[in-house]
């Protein structure tokens, strides 16, 4: 699949990339699991719904010049489901924590709205070092317009429909299991 | 764009006007028959259920196309709101007839079981869509395919998506109807 983007992969500054995720999926579990409870949970839940939702639409994008080992399935890489499940478990945190006394409707839609902030923010770096790469369709159907001259401004909302699917997936099985959180 | 299109191997041209009359008279019939069944908070549920596939419609755009039908029968580009609320209307029916004729169980049991009718009567669908030409797949989807096929008809992967879905748009109608 070739990239509009021209930006060199340099595989070492991949590998960091790999292990700092890593390091801060163990870091945050370790500090929220003292904030908050069934944490390994909530967190499986999470990454179980980012998981389902990178498998159905792998097909609009690759992740590329990451470890093999970074991969679960084709170009589905556990790391990066890793980085977008760590973004909703902060952001659900800091929202519980600073707007404690929001409805239940209102944090669900401010986890959704900066949560999609943050994963633009992430989208754009993993666009610029290379490791993202849109298929041609997603890019036949852009408009042109970049955000910070590397995501389709598409994005906008692609980002939070797939936060709102992943969210909504977090909470309900949250309430299913009956396993209480932050949120 | 590069779509592929088994009808293009059959031949056949779907006739469309039909297929757009189908749906709607489908879609209420199913929505005068839950009213009959008096469905509590049913617009509310609708409006939750249309939201949530056409949800899935935006974020799978890039991957098919729904082609040939009238052009009063698209929301945008080749986003067809006839599918949403034909599919909106194949997500309701599925919360009856687990709700209402398979009762006494955990919501855990009724999510799986939603996604067994969901998945049973959504892939015959795909199926019939994808057959008649209707629905087409990106090149890239197609390329992911392994190449296995459901009945010697359609793409096994048809199975797996259709549970995909509703492994996720269930929990978004769920969690805001309930």
């Amino acid at each position: 699949m070739a990239s509009i983007y021209k930006y060199k992969i340099i595989e070492d500054e991949m590998v960091g990339l790999e292990i700092s995720l890593i390091l801060a999926t163990i870091v945050s579990l370790i500090f929220l699991s003292k904030k908050q409870k069934n944490i390994i949970i909530i967190f499986l839940i999470t990454f179980i719904g980012v998981l389902l939702f990178e498998y159905f639409t792998q097909a609009l994008w690759e992740n590329i010049g990451l470890a093999d080992w970074a991969y679960l399935y084709l170009d589905i890489a556990w790391i990066l489901t890793l980085g977008w499940t760590l973004n909703i478990l902060w952001v659900t945190f800091f929202v519980s924590k600073q707007f404690k006394n929001m409805p239940k409707i209102g944090s669900f839609v401010t986890i959704i709205l900066l949560s999609s902030l943050l994963g633009i923010v992430g989208e754009i770096i993993l666009v610029k070092t290379g490791i993202r790469v849109y298929s041609p369709e997603v890019l036949a159907l852009a408009s042109g317009n970049l955000i910070a001259g590397a995501v389709p401004i598409e994005s906008l909302y692609y980002v939070p429909a797939f936060m709102t699917l992943v969210v909504a997936f977090k909470r309900y099985w949250q309430n299913n299991l009956r396993i209480g959180g932050e949120d | 764009m590069g779509f592929l299109t088994i009808a293009e191997s059959t031949g056949e041209v779907a006739s469309t006007l039909a297929t757009e009359i189908i749906v709607i008279l489908f879609a209420v019939g199913i929505y005068l028959f839950l009213m009959s069944q008096k469905t509590k908070r049913l617009n509310f549920k609708y409006i939750i259920i249309l939201l949530s596939v056409f949800l899935f419609q935006i974020m799978a755009e890039p991957m098919w196309s729904d082609i040939g039908l009238a052009d009063w029968a698209y929301l945008y580009r080749n986003v067809s709101w006839i599918f949403t609320i034909g599919f909106a209307s194949i997500f309701m029916i599925t919360f009856y007839i687990v709700d209402e004729k398979i009762k006494n169980r955990s919501e855990t049991v009724s999510f799986f079981l939603y996604l067994l009718v969901l998945t049973s009567i959504s892939t015959i669908i795909e199926s019939i869509l994808f057959s008649v030409g209707l629905r087409e797949y990106s090149t890239t989807l197609t390329q992911s395919f392994s190449g296995i096929s459901l009945l010697g008809l359609v793409p096994i992967e048809i199975l797996l998506a259709s549970a995909l879905v509703g492994a996720l748009v269930i929990p978004l109608y769920k969690y805001l109807t309930e």
